[in-house]
């Protein structure tokens, strides 16, 4: 049948899209990613990049300090919480207050205990502070 | 719902799909707010999410297009804004849910005479003769 030959072309279509998506969207590109855009802006920043890891100094850190543009410092790693603003379960105030600073305290008095807090988070990390 | 209306339905909301579906495959960052809190706890980044959603709406509404499986399709789209309704709420929430209801009357009702589903139906009965 015609109709069933186009409903298996259309699956596997999906299938390899969703592969294509899974693959190009992987955390670790969010590294890569940061590391592209860090290197651009090498010259005017006090970015250091040691092999396959991103080190970010504070002050680079505080240039993405607006709820679009959000990093902030965890316990020593970067992270671009940029996504994480509208999507954070206790408002997105609280996110704000963190964007472009050292938010270890912040993050440990909140979420010290919780599992599912930092596994959320390490999904966001882009780097390491230097 | 005769056979006109059925194939305006069809094409206007496949073509909806579609738009919003093709919107979130390029611009991700654009819609993770629109994201339910809870996502923020799977193990999948939000953009991640972002274009799957998109693009499984991408292929149902080609599905949609080409009339495969048009009531099934229809279902699932229907049922998946209705969840994005109760998600998302207020004004926009009533108009998804419209909107929603408007593709869950083609999963209630036949396969208009421009699909693949009416084609293969017809060459069936042809067989059977």
């Amino acid at each position: 049948m015609y109709r069933n030959k186009v409903a298996i072309g259309l699956a596997v279509i999906f299938i390899l899209g969703l592969a294509y998506i899974v693959y190009a969207g992987r955390p670790v590109n969010n590294v890569k990613l940061a590391n592209q855009s860090a290197n651009n802006q090498a010259s005017s920043t006090e970015l250091v990049n040691q092999g396959s890891v991103n080190y970010f100094s504070l002050t680079e850190v505080a240039g993405h300090s607006s709820s679009s543009d959000c990093w902030s410092v965890v316990g020593g790693s970067v992270y671009d919480l940029s996504s994480w603003v509208s999507r954070h379960p206790g408002g997105a105030k609280a996110i704000i207050s963190m964007c472009g600073r050292d938010s270890s305290d912040s993050f440990n008095n909140q979420h010290g205990s919780s599992k599912k807090a930092k596994a959320a988070l390490i999904l966001l990390k882009i780097g390491e502070l230097k | 719902m005769n056979d006109k209306s059925r194939q305006i339905l069809r094409y206007s909301l496949a073509g909806m799909f579609f738009w919003f579906a093709w919107q979130q495959l390029l611009s991700p960052s654009e819609w993770v707010g629109f994201l339910p809190t809870w996502t923020g706890y799977l193990p999948i980044p939000a953009e991640m999410l972002v274009q799957v959603n998109g693009w499984l709406e991408s292929v149902l509404a080609l599905a949609l297009l080409a009339g495969v499986f048009v009531r099934p399709v229809s279902l699932i789209l229907g049922l998946h804004l209705v969840a994005i309704a109760w998600e998302v709420s207020g004004a926009i929430g009533v108009r998804d849910l419209a909107l929603a209801l408007s593709i869950i009357a083609l999963a209630v009702s036949s396969a208009d005479s421009w699909t693949l589903d009416y084609l293969s139906k017809q060459s069936q009965e042809k067989i059977s003769d």
